[in-house]
């Protein structure tokens, strides 16, 4: 459409493609994303136009009001109410709803939106254009969460409505390689990680060592996959998506993490809550309780569960004691710092994925027991995919390995996943020096077609009852 | 070769090795078809029986045969042949481990507009009767249930099927020749000890509730007969062989200290009374037998039994037996609930 000029019909055709594909999950939440959207263009139009500074705040204030208030109500209401319950024993009602997806990354874009509005930084833009930006299907699920001054700009420059074969390509690649890394390698990590954490009771210190770092490398696996997926859907409309994960693994320190991982969070945590609350200017206890702040709000923003709190303050916490320690962090051996930091995030990735604090505490508690016993069946079996099965039995070395190696494919695994996060270069290191030659063809077709052959699956019926 | 050349072969040369594979991996789903989705087994191929849920609808759509066994895990030991030896004819075997009404109602629905059917030989538990008509734990997979044609890639690009289905079965009928015996497919009797030991083991007694009232199943019930009633109807030339298994004394405990005793006799009466007006069905009640359901080493757990059961009900229901007519429900009824009310359940333990 953009070839015959008709710029507002093309926009159009992906606001109503990207509406679509979000009723698809729910066709309910539609109208909730519909209503934020002119919400929030509504209050830009009022700030545009009214000047009058008290006004101005109160309108600041229903809008700020507004979008917490609404991530409030799908996403916390139960939790409070539900801890106010148990704690004052009273009997209000649950509402159990379920969350309307992406709903914390499009209404956090929207928050950015109407702040900047209100300081009269935001360019004149369509509805149109806002709603694209809000709606745009690749980021709307699961980020990244991107800012309208970066996004808006590129729908509207000349040369990003040609389609542009450099950019399919990249796009292509990046997209296999996110997929790759959702389908293949997080989901089968995630099998050992929900094994171990649906039987936190289990006693074993091999199981809760090998599940918990199972976790540790699906959450990066399956986020990163995803940013890389809607990097890549992005790069094929000619829209450069912004960076959100940058190796994080490979960082020696916890403030270095966070430069690292959910790039964009970080962005809008340090744009509209650190800075306005002072950052690094008014000394450096206001600074330590600012990025305590920053992290407690964090830890609240991922989910409606003390876990994630806890999570939040541990994060807090190991920020500010790495800022006070810094100069000798910095002497110290990077080897030595690498691994306190990993192993600081396999902790707080155990506090973050467990059901309750108590659970947590429990496998945390199990590992130091030491208690080596044979690895779980269920872990080991979760790493013999049925094309290395398949492998195996073509080489005749079936019997071999399923006697006394039957953990190797778990072992690979790790191995290849130790591997990919420290030593290999990330999507979007990929996309800048990315050549268009043979090898890289046959590396992403393969890697597509691998994971649409394991995006369904046969299922085993546990159900034996009747 | 300037840039933008370099980038339509590399995008070729994607789309030629995605389509290429797509393509290998999609014809030999197709040609090995092992859920029998598209056709029968191939005449140089096995054929194999062993993932109820996911073959079921494709076997009963692409064999021959005039009578099949349906219902749930009571029926998965039934052999073929014996039914093929009391009633004549091609007998098949479709059952659902978990079944519920949805999944017969489907199988049905597939069989009756294909085929002509002289028996069907139908498990009914009054376990599933009592259930939401819509519920089924265990989920099937709608690509295979559906007529929509672009929900087959769900088949055809799945690497489980490839490998573990289209390619074992391709292996093992080059390895091996002859086809699976139908009187051993679904059968799982041979992993199991009968005992009453066995039994009670696995039995963990639950705290009395008050008893319920008896209506709490009827809308259930009626909703689910409602079903059945619908294929004895619309199908006058087949005859509707229904029985109800007999779950062990322990069951009725059970609902017992559930408080639901009275409702589940209420369930059977209903079920009882409604399929006994027609002519076309012939319905065999077992679930009250002393014999078999206080004798606990016919059993496994509290609700399934052993082999010779099944042999029993299918050589009791030619005979007709336990067969329930006009002249004879009252007193069966009265009788029955008798039994389970007035029962020292108590004593069992």
């Amino acid at each position: 459409m953009n070839h015959f000029k008709k710029y507002k019909l093309a926009k159009l055709v992906l606001v109503l493609a990207s509406l679509y594909f979000y009723a698809y999950f729910e066709i309910k939440y539609l109208i909730i994303i519909i209503v934020s959207i002119l919400f929030n263009y509504g209050l830009n139009r009022i700030f545009r136009k009214v000047n009058h500074p008290k006004v101005r705040i109160l309108f600041l204030l229903l809008g700020i009001a507004f979008n917490i208030g609404m991530i409030f109500y799908f996403k916390y209401y139960d939790f409070v109410i539900g801890a106010i319950n148990s704690i004052a024993s009273t009997n209000f009602n649950l509402i159990n709803v379920m969350l309307p997806l992406g709903i914390s990354f499009f209404t956090f874009q929207q928050l950015a939106y109407v702040i900047d509005s209100y300081k009269k930084q935001v360019k004149d833009y369509t509805l149109l254009d806002y709603s694209l930006f809000v709606t745009f299907f690749p980021q709307l699920i699961a980020g990244p969460i991107t800012l309208y001054s970066e996004m808006i700009p590129q729908f509207e420059e000349e040369k990003n409505r040609r389609f542009s074969i450099e950019n399919f390509s990249k796009g292509f690649m990046a997209f296999s390689f996110g997929l790759a890394k959702k389908v293949i390698i997080a989901d089968t990590f995630g099998i050992a990680a929900n094994f171990v954490f649906n039987n936190p009771t289990d006693t074993n210190s091999i199981n809760l060592i090998i599940g918990v770092l199972a976790y540790t490398f699906q959450i990066y696996f399956d986020f990163s996959g995803y940013c890389d997926m809607a990097l890549g859907l992005g790069y094929m409309f000619n829209i450069k998506i912004p960076i959100n994960f940058n190796s994080p693994y490979k960082a020696c320190s916890v403030v270095e993490f966070w430069k690292r991982w959910h790039i964009t969070l970080t962005r809008f945590f340090t744009t509209y809550i650190y800075i306005p609350l002072g950052g690094n200017r008014k000394g450096k206890i206001r600074t330590y309780i600012n990025i305590f702040i920053v992290f407690l709000a964090s830890g609240i923003w991922h989910g409606a569960n003390y876990t994630f709190i806890l999570w939040g303050i541990m994060h807090g916490i190991a920020s500010i004691t790495d800022r006070i320690f810094k100069k000798r962090i910095e002497k110290t051996n990077s080897v030595f710092n690498w691994l306190r930091t990993f192993l600081f995030l396999n902790i707080s990735w155990t506090i973050f994925r467990a059901d309750s604090i108590s659970n947590a505490l429990r496998i945390l508690k199990n590992i130091l027991q030491f208690n080596f016993a044979p690895l779980s069946p269920e872990i080991t079996n979760a790493f013999i995919l049925p094309e290395f099965k398949a492998i195996t039995t073509l080489l005749h070395l079936d019997y071999w390995v399923e006697s006394s190696y039957k953990n190797i494919y778990l072992i690979l695994f790790f191995a290849f996943a130790f591997f990919a996060i420290l030593c290999m270069k990330n999507t979007s290191e990929r996309v800048e020096t990315f050549k268009p030659n043979t090898k890289i063809a046959i590396v992403s077709s393969i890697l597509f077609v691998w994971s649409v052959i394991s995006l369904t699956g046969v299922s085993t019926f546990l159900y034996f009852n009747f | 070769m300037d840039e933008n050349k370099k980038y339509i072969h590399f995008l070729l040369k994607c789309f030629l090795i995605v389509f290429f594979l797509l393509f290998i991996i999609a014809g030999f789903v197709i040609y090995v078809d092992p859920f029998y989705h598209y056709h029968g087994p191939l005449k140089d191929m096995n054929l194999y029986v062993e993932k109820e849920a996911y073959q079921n609808l494709g076997l009963a759509k692409n064999l021959e045969y005039d009578s099949f066994i349906t219902g749930s895990s009571m029926t998965e030991n039934f052999r073929t042949s014996q039914f093929e030896k009391l009633y004549g004819g091609k007998v098949l075997k479709f059952p659902f481990s978990g079944g519920r009404i949805k999944n017969y109602e489907i199988l049905f629905d597939t069989i009756f507009k294909n085929k002509n059917i002289r028996n069907v030989f139908y498990g009914l538990d009054v376990t599933v009767c009592i259930d939401e008509r819509e519920y089924m734990p265990n989920k099937i997979p709608e690509y295979l249930y559906d007529n929509n044609v672009f929900s087959d890639v769900e088949y055809l690009f799945n690497k489980e099927v490839m490998i573990n289905y289209a390619m074992n079965y391709f292996k093992n009928s080059l390895e091996t020749d002859g086809d699976i015996d139908w009187d051993y497919a679904y059968v799982w009797y041979q992993y199991y000890n009968f005992s009453e030991e066995e039994m009670r083991s696995t039995y963990k007694r639950e705290e009395k509730q008050d008893n319920k009232s008896d209506n709490i199943y009827a809308t259930n019930v009626n909703n689910n007969i409602e079903i059945i009633e619908k294929y004895i109807q619309e199908n006058p030339t087949t005859q509707f062989h229904i029985f109800l298994p007999p779950y062990s004394i322990i069951c009725y405990d059970y609902y017992n200290q559930k408080g639901e005793l009275e409702a589940m006799l209420k369930a059977y009466e209903t079920i009882i009374r409604r399929l006994i007006r027609y002519p076309n069905v012939k319905l065999s009640a077992f679930y009250a037998d002393k014999n078999i359901i206080c004798n606990l080493d016919n059993y496994k757990d509290y609700t399934h039994y052993s082999n010779q059961i099944n042999e029993y009900i299918a050589e009791s229901m030619k005979a007709g037996t336990y067969e329930l007519k006009s002249e004879n429900v009252d007193e069966f009824l009265e009788e029955s609930k008798t039994f389970f009310l007035n029962f020292d359940y108590d004593s069992l333990f």
